[in-house]
């Protein structure tokens, strides 16, 4: 290090990210010469924990992975025990996975789309976006009753159906949906403000995505074809007809368009699993007290950040032997430090965000009956009250 | 790509190296593969990977307490086959050669794998901790299974967890 050049440690509180993620910038003026990231903050020992539950106390850690890609991880968890236990699930559930997963996906490339407009200062779009935003949040808390972590893949299959009364409604939610990402992809090829922010800011060739192993929206920014969904297909994903989508942009303008444009894929994902979900069972009986057979399986998921792996081990018990978990932000970080070498102070949060930051949004809670058609909000007196009478019943 | 294909993958690592290097070979279904690779040829077959069959992408490297040795899992990809090569490590020499130069992906897992499992990369260009505490004892390596929660607990707080604890 020559006597030019400054440390600035950014994080481990950073507003950008969810995951407090510490970054030691070197810098020499304005330009970042280099970067450590260093991680474990919120190390929570989820894989140790998962060796002393059974399989069914295990969903509920996993889906509190992460807020925002909780579907994700069920969904590989539940793929992964799955396969080592030979139990095969109905059609209709892995359509309800697919579904859930994909609006999964549009609520979380929404937020980040807000999120990276927030960051280059372009709040107008934040508050645009976001806005949107709810009516797939609206979606997803109809079908599952959550705005995140909504419980929906079980073991044998998913634990709630969809019913058959509300699919004209979702299509039209859907519609607009497709209808207002249209337009932001309009903005964001052509805003001035966006294009001034976004291009050649954090660029990373096709060559060097490669060789540092990135995936999801962050390596087909690049040019590299990663999609899991395309590549190895699960569940009924090879079934469905949509784009791979692929940009060779390489910069924070790539992500965005990456983003934007798989908003409507997944859009057109969800439509087609309304239209052609078979009738039938959702979901096959499973005892937490049963024993899998011994064995070992590797379930790739594409989440809405990237690749994901659950890796599950069973020694004949009925909870796991020992159960690996990466997820994409891990796999991400090393190119993230190769985006943000040779760019300036300025960018370093545009470009930290670009690899898509991960907000924890539940801090509220609201009840919403059907029959009655009206939602209304409880205290945690009357939460605790009502948990008395249900359990003194 | 069908099974038949991924099949060819395996047998063709089995012919180039020998069944005494790469053992236990099983494809249970398309697009996945686990084999058991010894530590002594472990680099050569990850470069013979990478470089005749296109698995240039490192998914992730798990690390496994097997009860009499340890076992590193490095899961590597080529488009959508997901290889997994296992490397038996005995537990009175816990150290495993680096691949950081082959795959540059690996270089935040094997540190993670060092911490949380106490298998040394060798050759790592800056083994430094990653997810532990800075003031973690060294030690102690929670993945291993002779440390449960509360001898880490005893260990890391001096005190113990659940009911004796005020």
């Amino acid at each position: 290090m020559s006597n030019r050049e400054f440390v600035i440690p950014v994080g481990p509180q950073h507003p950008a990210l969810k995951e407090p993620e510490s970054f030691l910038f070197t810098v020499d003026g304005e330009v970042v010469v280099d970067v450590e990231p260093r991680i474990g903050y919120n190390h929570r020992g989820i894989e140790k924990a998962m060796e002393s539950r059974n399989y069914i106390q295990n969903l509920y850690i996993t889906e509190r992975v992460c807020g925002i890609c909780s579907n994700a991880h069920q969904t590989a968890y539940t793929g992964a025990v799955e396969e080592v236990g030979g139990i095969e699930i109905p059609e209709r559930a892995k359509y309800i996975r697919v579904f859930m997963q994909e609006l999964e996906r549009i609520h979380s490339h929404l937020l980040w789309l807000g999120v990276a407009a927030h960051e280059i200062g372009f709040d107008t779009m934040f508050y645009y976006v976001w806005r949107d935003r709810e009516i797939v949040m609206d979606l997803l808390e109809e079908v599952s009753g959550n705005r995140c972590n909504y419980a929906m893949p079980t073991i044998g299959g998913v634990r709630r159906d969809l019913p058959k009364d509300k699919y004209p409604k979702w299509h039209k939610m859907l519609d607009t949906l497709a209808e207002r990402t249209n337009y932001y992809i309009k903005v964001a090829s052509t805003e001035k403000t966006i294009l001034d922010r976004a291009v050649g800011v954090g660029y990373l060739g096709k060559e060097d995505m490669i060789r540092l192993s990135g995936s999801g929206p962050n390596a087909r920014c690049s040019g590299v074809p990663c999609d899991i969904r395309k590549l190895s297909p699960y569940l009924i994903y090879d079934e469905i007809p949509f784009e791979h989508i692929v940009v060779d942009n390489g910069d924070v303008l790539g992500q965005v368009l990456v983003r934007v444009l798989e908003v409507i894929e997944s859009v057109k994902i969800c439509k087609w699993v309304l239209d052609n979900i078979p009738e039938g069972e959702i979901t096959v009986k499973f005892n937490p007290l049963q024993r899998l057979p011994e064995g070992e399986a590797v379930y790739l998921v594409e989440a809405q950040r990237g690749e994901l792996i659950h890796y599950t081990i069973s020694d004949g018990r009925n909870m796991p032997y020992r159960h690996k978990i990466r997820a994409p932000t891990m796999g991400n970080i090393p190119s993230l430090v190769e985006r943000l070498k040779g760019g300036y102070i300025a960018d370093i949060p545009i470009v930290l965000a670009g690899i898509d930051p991960c907000f924890s949004c539940t801090d509220r809670m609201a009840f919403y009956d059907e029959g009655k058609a009206k939602a209304w909000t409880w205290t945690e007196g009357e939460l605790s009250k009502y948990r008395k009478e249900w359990y003194s019943k | 790509m069908s099974l038949e294909e991924h099949a060819k993958v395996v047998e063709d690592l089995v012919k180039e190296f020998g069944d005494e290097n790469v053992y236990n070979t099983k494809v249970p279904r398309v697009y996945r593969a686990f084999a058991h690779v010894n530590r002594e040829k472990f680099r050569e077959v990850v470069e013979y990977l990478k470089e005749k069959h296109g698995f240039t992408h490192i998914t992730t490297i798990s690390g496994v307490d097997m009860g009499d040795s340890y076992e590193i899992v490095y899961h590597l990809r080529g488009d959508g086959f997901s290889f997994s090569l296992k490397v038996p490590v005995p537990k009175d020499d816990p150290k495993v050669p680096s691949i950081v130069d082959i795959l540059n992906g690996a270089v935040l897992y094997e540190r993670e794998v060092n911490d949380l499992l106490g298998v040394f990369p060798e050759g790592h260009p800056d083994p430094k901790r990653l997810i532990l505490a800075y003031d973690w004892p060294e030690d102690v390596h929670p993945l291993r299974k002779e440390w449960d929660i509360q001898k880490i607990r005893e260990r890391v707080d001096g005190k113990r967890w659940g009911k004796d604890v005020e």
